[in-house]
């Protein structure tokens, strides 16, 4: 009985930090695109304009939801929550402190990047359900990105599994739980050597803005070519869902960051470990990611493919060889 | 008419506090589909830029797709050619929508009184807030947004918002 | 035959720049010192909170035309028609009639300008020979959920008061 209740909390507890992420994240987004080209963002409601989100949120539910005609219900329903839960499910996995965390899976990181890959059928289902050729266009580029972009991300996480010698999350923060020279993106002493862990960190950076279709890599979203990508044809609710997926997957990536590479909960100096050094951790990695999109323009799909498959998967294979090689000499 | 309650509740249910919240809502969060064909989309574009930063009212979310968006803003010459696409895309916008003429060609054809241009959109479709100008300045079209937040105001989710818009025939509605 | 050739500098050329990641991190800083300068220093944001704040019309500016009279107040127009046919947008419609007090000939009976066509252009009063129509009123923006209210008639326009003193209105069209 006391074991159901705790789990009915995580997963609402869960819930209500994806949303209030994706809500909150977009007010940074504008006020900090507002800030870096010398213009307030909203800030007419509400004190630094905190209310913005909750009145957006009125505003799409309040809205009219539309299905196009001749478009296939199921796939056109269903294909906004394939989006939304895969990244609400992985919060599950993710552990915030040696304390909070819903389940100390063993295996938590491979569940993590499952359920990343559902979220790219979600966005098929978008575009093919539509019945629009640009949506169905824009889906395909989308769902190439996904592809490309995730085996670096996933050989960049092995690394960190033979360093580490466990999938197990928890385990992998408390190997890097001493002061600054004990997190993995650069070790100098602990348990593991490796120089190339700054490089691990950079192509797994890299990958995880290209994996939620963020700028500079939201080709499936250039509204030059592509009128708004696989979401085109999607009405108020339907779109806000899409929205809070992106804001939400964006959240994951920044969490598996800071626990991969940042040390997790650890203090730089080994002082006060706590949830508010991996909060502190995590939101200067999304300001990062803000800070990236509002800095270059978009890429092609040439240059964001063959930067994938010709120089990131490259890299990243070099890079595991290189780390065996290393773990087995010293 | 977007939640459909005045079909189920009519006259039975006075909806005052809740039709404040969602007025308010609606107001602040009005994110504009920009139908720009000519110099005061430009207009626009400094409207949205540092200067007169529209982002202040909620409205700098400008979604590319009319599915997304709540207004549609006319800014430019319309022709008859264009007439149809425009006819297309204020129906495919969601419900509630409102429609601004930004500009003198918009809102009457302006100077071009010929046989190819449209002297004014409210031939093809009913629109709500009309800008005088040629190019009107940012502060003509951020005018226009305030006058709609206050005609949002004075909505209520009993009425059909788009009542006023039942009976309109345009040249293309036949 | 020889053509002049010049070569420009081409950039990217060099192995910093065929790297790329070192541009990236430039441009980021880039970025990153717009941001901490506009977070700390608030008078850096370049906008202006309009309709807190007004905007600064100059005298040269055209806006909402008015009619001008004489000191006894009866309108200076002596309805020749040079406004309305200089207009390139058809947008003034005068009606004549005669004048009782004779002064002059002629006076307007009515006096409607359209402002949904007009183009701001200024022809109306560059035309007019009696200076009976400005359009110093500094009125910059004009909106409206109707287009009938659009057209505004003599009695509006002779009751609209300049925007600007007459020396610098003068000043304004000696620049023209």
């Amino acid at each position: 009985m006391i074991l159901t209740l705790t789990i009915l909390l995580a997963v609402i507890i869960a819930i209500a930090w994806a949303a209030f992420n994706a809500a909150y994240l977009v007010l940074a987004e504008r006020r900090g695109a507002g800030i870096i080209q010398r213009r307030p963002g909203p800030n007419i409601n509400g004190p630094f304009g905190l209310l913005q989100p909750p009145l957006d949120g009125i505003k799409l539910m309040a809205k009219q939801l539309i299905i196009p005609d001749g478009a296939d219900k199921f796939m056109y329903i269903s294909a906004p929550v394939l989006v939304m839960c895969p990244a609400i499910m992985s919060f599950v996995a993710l552990p915030y402190s040696d304390w909070l965390q819903a389940q100390n899976i063993d295996v938590g990181l491979l569940m993590v990047f499952a359920f990343a890959s559902m979220g790219t059928m979600g966005i098929v289902f978008a575009g093919w359900s539509s019945r629009n050729k640009y949506s169905l266009m824009a889906a395909m580029r989308s769902v190439s990105q996904a592809v490309a972009y995730e085996i670096p991300m996933i050989i960049t996480a092995l690394t960190i599994t033979l360093m580490a010698g466990t999938t197990n999350l928890d385990a992998i923060v408390a190997q890097q739980s001493e002061n600054f020279f004990h997190w993995n993106i650069f070790p100098l002493f602990g348990e593991t050597h490796n120089i190339l862990m700054p490089f691990s960190f950079l192509i797994f950076f890299i990958c995880s803005m290209a994996e939620t279709n963020r700028a500079p890599f939201d080709l499936g979203e250039a509204e030059g070519e592509l009128v708004a990508g696989f979401h085109i044809e999607y009405g108020s609710m339907g779109f806000g869902l899409f929205f809070m997926g992106e804001y939400a997957n964006i959240v994951i990536g920044a969490t598996l960051a800071t626990i991969f590479f940042l040390g997790g909960w650890s203090c730089p100096f080994g002082l006060f470990p706590g949830v508010w050094w991996f909060l502190i951790k995590m939101y200067a990695i999304i300001f990062t990611i803000i800070w990236i999109r509002w800095t270059f323009p978009r890429t092609t799909i040439y240059g964001l493919l063959n930067l994938s498959w010709k120089i990131l998967i490259p890299a990243s294979l070099v890079n595991l060889l290189l780390t065996a090689g290393l773990m087995k000499v010293f | 008419m977007a939640l459909g309650i005045e079909a189920s509740l009519g006259e039975s249910v006075l909806t005052s506090k809740l039709d404040e919240i969602i007025n308010w809502g609606r107001k602040y969060s009005l994110w504009p589909y920009v139908f720009g064909t000519a110099c005061c989309a430009i207009e626009f574009m400094s409207t949205a830029a540092a200067q007169f930063d529209i982002s202040r009212f909620g409205a700098e979310v400008v979604r590319y797709s009319p599915r997304q968006a709540d207004m549609l803003m006319v800014c430019g010459t319309i022709t008859y050619k264009q007439a149809p696409i425009l006819h297309r895309i204020y129906h495919q916008l969601c419900e509630p929508k409102w429609v601004v003429s930004v500009g003198a060609c918009a809102t009457s054809g302006g100077i071009y009184d010929n046989y190819c241009t449209v002297q004014g959109i409210d031939q093809i479709i009913p629109v709500d807030v009309y800008v005088s100008g040629c190019p009107p300045r940012p502060e003509g079209i951020l005018n226009a947004l305030m006058d709609l937040q206050k005609q949002i105001e004075s909505n209520s989710i009993l009425i059909d918002p788009q009542a006023r818009h039942k009976d309109f025939r345009g040249i293309l509605d036949q | 035959m020889a053509a002049k050739v010049k070569q420009l500098p081409s950039r990217g050329g060099t192995p910093a720049e065929k790297v790329y990641l070192i541009e990236i991190f430039k441009g980021m800083a880039i970025t990153l010192k717009h941001f901490l300068r506009n977070l700390w220093d608030n008078s850096n944001l370049y906008v202006r909170h309009y309709p807190e704040v007004q905007p600064d019309i100059p005298a040269r500016w055209r806006g909402r035309h008015r009619l001008l009279t004489h000191p006894d107040g009866t309108p200076k127009c002596v309805a020749c028609f040079m406004c309305q046919t200089n207009c390139p947008a058809d947008c003034i419609m005068i009606k004549a009639g005669t004048r009782i007090d004779g002064v002059t000939e002629k006076m307007p009976v009515s006096f409607t300008i359209d402002l949904a066509e007009c183009i701001y252009c200024g022809y109306c009063v560059e035309a007019c020979p009696e200076d009976a129509i400005r359009m110093d009123t500094g009125i910059y923006a004009f909106t409206s959920s109707n287009r009938e209210e659009m057209k505004i008639g003599m009695t509006e326009m002779l009751s609209l008061k300049g925007g600007f003193p007459e020396e610098e209105y003068q000043k304004g069209l000696e620049g023209e």
